[in-house]
């Protein structure tokens, strides 16, 4: 008997994440065609950003991403409630700058939080890979009673995976670029960001691969 | 999200939350926390379950509760712990009224 099932959660960011992707595409073409004012359309996007922020920060947990990686220990599920409630609080500061701060304000504030969480992301993710590498053997039967459970990537959670590296892309690009806009230093710092993303989620899926067959 | 409402709403099933935030915990670890029935306490696992808050599963003889918790049905929990928050329906408070006045009659 189990009644383990992520489908509904990550159902509905999926089809959040459609919504506010086609709300900034809207924003996009509006602006493009001059029928929005500029400051408006910075105003907006910058909203959905933090609206997919708290979206992704939400479900993190209930999805259990994290798990289908580094097994199912405390230290785990911690990390992914603490990265959830980063998220949610990173993206309610982007709702809250853009909706009330003066523009030039709300991007630094943006930015700040941005950056903020994204550090304080990376810290827990790295602490959570060095407590995995550490405790080997005991996250070892940990993963495989996992596995055991039916906990194991569906395509779903999969394409939730993906969609996080995704989001967690363009929200570090925006807030670097809301942080140094009009310096030509931003471009080349969004520029090594892609590679550094890229290269990072390959690490990841290798990473996660390796770890999966050597415990069979 | 009625039921997430209904679910967080008892003072049981809010520290049957409480003790799976420490680590996931078979029905048997969990009914010894409390003074109530199993038939009680497997009520409460139900209405658990039915909103999401907790996956259940069964290894060998005893069945396993784990949380499975949005950040905002955590929230919602810390918010019921923090002020005592008593969820009821209006149809469910019109009925308990109604026993009330009735057993006063």
């Amino acid at each position: 008997m189990t009644t383990r099932d992520f489908s509904g959660a990550v159902r509905a960011t999926i089809v959040g994440f459609l919504v506010l992707c086609g709300i900034s595409t809207g924003i996009a073409i509006l602006a493009a065609a001059r029928v929005i004012a500029p400051e408006t359309a910075a105003r907006a996007l910058g909203m959905v950003v933090g609206g997919m922020a708290i979206l992704t920060g939400n479900f993190l947990p209930k999805t259990r991403l994290l798990q289908t990686a580094t097994g199912s220990g405390t230290q785990t599920r911690a990390a992914e409630r603490a990265i959830g409630w980063i998220l949610v609080l990173a993206g309610i500061a982007f709702v809250a700058a853009f909706a009330f701060a003066p523009l030039p304000r709300a991007k630094l504030l943006a930015a700040g939080a941005g950056i903020g969480a994204l550090i304080l992301i990376a810290a827990t993710s790295v602490q959570l890979v060095v407590g995995t590498l550490l405790h080997y053997h005991s996250t070892a039967a940990e993963h495989r009673d996992a596995n055991d459970r039916g906990a194991s990537p569906a395509r779903g959670r999969r394409l939730m995976a993906a969609l996080l590296a995704a989001f967690i892309y363009v929200f570090a690009t925006a807030s670097v670029q809301l942080m140094l806009e009009g310096q030509p230093l931003g471009d080349v710092i969004a520029s090594w960001m892609q590679i550094a993303f890229a290269t990072g989620f390959a690490i990841f899926l290798a990473f996660r691969r390796c770890r999966k067959e050597r415990l069979g | 999200m009625n039921s997430v409402f209904r679910a967080l709403s008892d003072p049981t099933r809010r520290r049957v939350l409480q003790l799976l935030r420490e680590r996931p915990m078979t029905a048997g670890e969990l009914a010894e926390q409390f003074r109530v029935s199993k038939p009680t306490m497997s009520a409460h696992f139900a209405v658990l379950r039915e909103a999401g808050l907790v996956v259940s599963e069964k290894q060998g003889k005893s069945v396993v509760y784990e949380l499975q918790m949005s950040v905002l049905e955590d929230a919602l929990l810390g918010f019921a712990q923090v002020f005592g928050w008593q969820f009821r329906s209006k149809k469910r408070a019109k009925q308990k009224r109604s026993v009330r006045e009735a057993v006063g009659r």
